[in-house]
């Protein structure tokens, strides 16, 4: 390094400019990476076209007489219920029923993997959650989404 | 050397530096920019065709504007397919709008605005109702919605219909049949379409010689101008199926549905057999209120086996009323070949009710059938955006 070149290093005037300029250029590209960057978030569009569905198939059964039928025989062991709600909601997604009674009482109605596994199901899954009321009982389904 | 000697040779320096950075900020914003804009613009259309879906859809389940638009289908702003109650379908809207689908697509689809929809309204069973799409075919990203109604229908003839009454302002049946007596009787409001007025003095009455004793199903929409606790004396008979003809026909070997007792409490399904030996299935309708439309089905089977295996089975709005007769010997020993619809006889005991799609088969339906005749079938309304 021959001497004039040591003069514009050895100035701490320039020095200081230089990397205040490369200071404040790494700031903006942070920041603007940051702010810029494509920040897809995953739409609710499924969860809330699911819980569309459900409220829909629940209200077309109650319409069709077959909500009450269903919960005054507790149709669990039939099957019934269970194809019916299978033909309606999208296929890529499994469900549990459960019904509260107007006194309080309640029981599960129908499972995609059969009644025992109902209660487990609630405890590990992450799923949405339909409420449907009717005179004399309340209907909730979870459904969650299943990938095969 | 004179370059980085003084301090214009710094003042360049650091100018350069600037430049260079302003490049590369610039750069990586216009990059970053052509990158991210496409993405956030097909997200932005994406979730724009998302909300517009569902608003299509919640048109399509909406009774549509206006709410008769079925009668003007080519005037109609939007196209609903539900009658007054939400999640309860008309299937005249949904037969017009698939006749309207196949000539005028483009009159559909604009009144949903931008986007090219498909409509298919389908049973659970996959029997399509309603099937409206483009002419032609598309090859671009579809997005839909099910929604789910259900369909009450009319009554509909099948193998085993012996006689069926729409009375859409004619009495004749569905096959051609004509009534042997009609006089005083007119039509009014239906539960579908038109229903025929039967009140005191009115006559309407066919001829039910093919009709069998053996077994059958009587099915029919009643609205009564009483309540069904009204403290009256008066009879009302919705159906009459007996031997002979008025004046004078025997009241035994008859098939009949009505009340009759004090308070209308005693409405019943009878059959009197040949020794006038009464079978009945009773049933409260206390809480009928007038004007109010009711779906009454009856049905019976081993009449005439000459064993004790005979049953009758008496339903009210889709469900089984009263005790069912059963394992009983019933002996009818006369064709029954007159039908009266709203009286006995054409004689006494009026309906002062309308009737609606009356329907007569040769076969005892099911509990199954008669529930869905009255609840209807569940189906399903898919929406879908194209592009």
């Amino acid at each position: 390094m021959n001497g004039a070149t040591m003069k514009i290093f050895s100035g701490s005037k320039g020095i200081m400019r230089i990397l205040e300029v490369v200071i404040a250029s790494i700031v903006l590209l942070a920041a603007l990476s940051y702010f810029i960057s494509p920040q897809i978030t995953q739409s609710d569009w499924q969860t809330a076209n699911i819980q569309t569905e459900t409220q829909d198939a629940l209200a077309a059964l109650d319409k069709a007489g077959l909500l009450d039928k269903y919960v005054a025989e507790r149709d669990g062991g039939g099957y019934d219920l269970y194809n019916k709600l299978s033909a309606m909601l999208p296929v890529q997604t499994d469900f549990s029923m459960n019904v509260v009674l107007i006194n309080g009482s309640s029981y599960d109605l129908c499972c995609s993997f059969g009644q025992s596994c109902c209660k487990d199901i609630r405890n590990v899954k992450s799923y949405t959650k339909i409420s449907y009321i009717s005179t004399n009982y309340t209907v909730s389904v979870l459904v969650w989404r299943v990938f095969y | 050397m004179k370059f980085f000697s003084g301090k214009k040779a710094i003042a360049n320096v650091e100018f350069i530096i600037s430049i260079a950075v302003f490049l590369v900020v610039i750069s990586f914003v216009t990059i970053t920019a052509f990158n991210v804009l496409p993405v956030f613009h097909r997200e932005t259309l994406s979730e724009g065709s998302k909300a517009g879906l569902y608003q299509f859809s919640e048109l399509v389940v909406s009774e549509g504007y206006p709410k008769n638009w079925s009668d003007d289908a080519r005037n109609t702003k939007t196209y609903g397919l539900s009658s007054q109650e939400r999640y309860i379908l008309d299937a005249e809207k949904i037969s017009t709008l698939d006749s309207l689908c196949k000539t005028d697509y483009e009159k559909i689809r604009d009144s949903f605005g931008e986007y090219d929809i498909k409509l298919v309204v389908e049973r659970l069973n996959g029997t399509v109702l309603l099937d409206c799409q483009p002419p032609i075919k598309q090859l671009s990203r579809e997005l839909y919605i099910d929604r789910f109604g259900v369909l009450r229908e009319p009554l509909k003839p099948d193998v085993n219909t012996m006689l069926l009454l729409h009375f859409d302002n004619s009495y004749d049946g569905y096959s051609g049949e004509t009534p042997v007596q009609q006089s005083g009787t007119s039509f009014t409001g239906g539960r579908f379409d038109e229903a025929v007025l039967v009140e005191n003095n009115d006559v309407l009455s066919y001829s039910g010689s093919e009709i069998q004793q053996m077994q059958g199903t009587v099915e029919m929409w009643v609205r009564p101008e009483w309540n069904g606790n009204d403290d009256s004396t008066t009879n009302n008979y919705f159906f009459d199926f007996r031997p002979g003809w008025y004046p004078s026909p025997p009241d035994f070997n008859a098939i009949r549905i009505g009340q009759n007792g004090v308070a209308h409490e005693l409405f019943a399904f009878k059959i009197a057999d040949k020794n006038n030996v009464s079978y009945a299935i009773n049933a409260s309708i206390n809480n009928w209120n007038a004007g109010q439309w009711h779906y009454i089905a009856a049905t019976w089977k081993n009449v005439n086996s000459g064993y004790p295996n005979a049953e009758m089975h008496f339903y009210i709005d889709g469900k089984e009323v009263g005790n069912p007769v059963t394992n009983s010997l019933i002996t009818l020993n006369e064709t029954p070949n007159s039908i009266y619809i709203g009286s006995v006889r054409g004689v006494m005991n009026f309906a002062n009710a309308a009737i609606d799609e009356v329907r007569i088969s040769n076969i005892s339906r099911s509990e199954e059938e008669i529930f869905k005749n009255y609840f209807g079938d569940i189906v399903r309304i898919r929406t879908t955006v194209i592009g």
